[in-house]
């Protein structure tokens, strides 16, 4: 199996099973419009609240679909052979961190604009706040991805995920507010926007090494 | 190091060692907050707060350098096969979670006088928090699997995906202007800290070092037991 | 007395240290107790089970014994 055929064979399942990305989106816009009704109508704070309450949202969103990245290949054997085919395992996790974000990351960056809606978000803002969901939730998902390898099979897996994954994400929601609250205010953006692009292309090399590491461990 | 991978060798080795290591610490401590909280100055600018340094700086040191220990201990594990790595990282992350947890409650009671805040989320604080859930996080995983061996392994590799805090921690002062004071006493050109504060400091991070090995020693001998124990009762089943 | 008060009132930040050490000694103690405690019981525990074993072994050979006499 080459490298798009990983992606296309994950975006094959995931499209038979609509309910999935269908699943995370919908939690994403219904977890967000909960908001306005804890907190009240007023404009001015839900404008103030809504770069936060995105990306907690789409942290979270992202988090819901991550326990099943190699559940599904883990149970019906076909971790394996990924294990054991030509094409290296580190490019094999890669292509299914592709996957997996083009079905729960990229469906959250385009529904960004209703939520933006709800919340009275300016256009000025959106640009900038739409580039920093895409570093940061591509980050999101290759960092995701070595929890749940480091969890494949694990007792009470599903809990032990998120308290491995959102302290190291942590950092990732800092800038990524950080440089949304900079571009609705008008705040130089560049800062927080280099130090996202440097964390996905730090991920982007370690992430794939660190899942193939568990993974491998995980088939002894 | 393959000299103490057997396990017999290092269990007479730790007997032998251990009541000096435990009394080495006594003594440093004894020293050490005696130093640090009758024979030592107020501070120029902080008062008596400062006297929380003699805890919190050894504190924060030693909870960075355990999580050094472990992620080498993991690398061990992983590459070597080291048998007594994994026993060392198992029995060293409550130690080290406990360091970072002192670190951020001494913290903050240093941050209310001294700052005016009990928290701040500034780049010192949040990657020490991230620290502190990273150990809460390697201690879960080892004991998140029915075969111990994959709670070992994976607790390494998360370890070692870790390790990218700890420069992030030591020199997040320097990077962005935080409310945290700069380095003051590991620095390029020295120390900046007075003689009468540095002395007692040294002997408590001194007293730190002590407590950890004299604990590390004794949480090692502890597991080592265990498995012994595991082995019995299995062979007792098999037998009966 | 009022040197001992003056000591424990710590410059008006006494209510900030005080707990700090406290805290630390709770903290480190309580760890050092847990760790000493566990290491008692398992010792405790090998000692009951490898004598459980010496005993069954002399059964064994006692019985293996008897077995040989008629």
């Amino acid at each position: 199996m080459s490298l798009s055929q990983v992606i296309t064979r994950d975006l094959r399942l995931a499209l038979r099973q609509k309910s999935d990305a269908a699943t995370v989106v919908l939690f994403f816009v219904l977890t967000a419009a909960l908001f306005p009704f804890a907190i009240g109508p007023e404009a001015e704070i839900l404008i103030r609240i809504a770069p936060g309450v995105i990306w907690v949202t789409a942290l979270l969103s992202v988090l819901l679909s991550l326990d099943r990245l190699f559940m599904a290949d883990y149970e019906d054997g076909t971790l394996e052979l990924m294990i054991l085919k030509p094409l290296p395992l580190e490019l094999t996790v890669f292509g299914k961190v592709v996957a997996h974000w083009l079905i729960s990351g990229l469906p959250l960056i385009v529904a960004c604009p209703l939520i933006g809606l709800l919340y009275g978000l300016p256009l000025e803002g959106l640009g900038v706040l739409l580039l920093a969901l895409v570093l940061g939730t591509a980050s999101l998902s290759l960092i995701g991805a070595i929890g749940a390898a480091l969890t494949l099979g694990a007792r009470r897996g599903g809990v032990l995920l998120p308290l491995l994954v959102l302290p190291i994400n942590i950092p990732i929601l800092i800038f990524g507010v950080a440089a949304s609250d900079s571009g609705l205010s008008g705040d130089p953006v560049k800062g927080p926007l280099m130090i996202l692009g440097a964390v996905l292309l730090g991920m982007l090399f370690l992430a794939p090494l660190a899942a193939a590491a568990a993974l491998r461990q995980a088939m002894e | 190091m393959h000299r103490f991978a057997n396990p017999g060798r290092f269990l007479r080795l730790a007997d032998a060692i251990l009541p000096w290591v435990c009394g080495a610490t006594v003594l440093s401590f004894a020293v050490g907050l005696y130093w640090a909280l009758f024979a030592s100055p107020a501070d120029y600018q902080q008062g008596e707060t400062v006297r929380i340094m003699y805890l919190h700086v050894p504190s924060a040191w030693m909870s960075l350098f355990v999580y050094i220990v472990i992620a080498l201990a993991g690398a061990s594990s992983l590459i070597w096969r080291h048998p007594l790595a994994d026993v060392a990282a198992k029995s060293a992350a409550p130690i080290g979670a406990s360091f970072a947890f002192l670190t951020l409650v001494t913290g903050s009671l240093w941050g209310k006088p001294m700052w005016g805040t009990w928290w701040v989320w500034d780049a010192r604080l949040t990657s020490m928090l991230v620290l502190f859930f990273l150990y809460l996080g390697h201690m879960a995983l080892m004991h998140a699997f029915e075969d111990q061996t994959r709670g070992y392994r994976a607790a390494a590799i998360l370890a070692l995906v870790g390790v990218i805090n700890i420069p992030i921690i030591k020199f997040s002062v320097d990077w962005w202007s935080t409310l945290h004071q700069p380095a003051s006493v590991i620095r390029l050109d020295g120390p900046t800290i007075d003689p009468s504060m540095l002395w007692p400091l040294l002997v408590m991070v001194l007293a730190f070092k002590l407590f950890f090995v004299t604990l590390l020693l004794v949480r090692m001998k502890s597991e080592l037991l265990a498995a012994r124990i595991r082995a019995l009762s299995l062979a007792a089943v098999r037998t009966a | 007395m009022s040197t001992l008060d003056t000591f424990f009132n710590m410059g008006g930040h006494g209510a900030f240290i005080w707990p700090c050490y406290a805290f630390a000694a709770l903290l480190m103690g309580g760890l050092a107790i847990n760790s000493w405690q566990s290491l008692a019981r398992r010792k405790r525990q090998l000692a009951h089970l490898e004598g459980q074993r010496a005993a069954i072994k002399k059964a064994t050979v006692t019985g293996a014994q008897k077995k040989e006499k008629p």
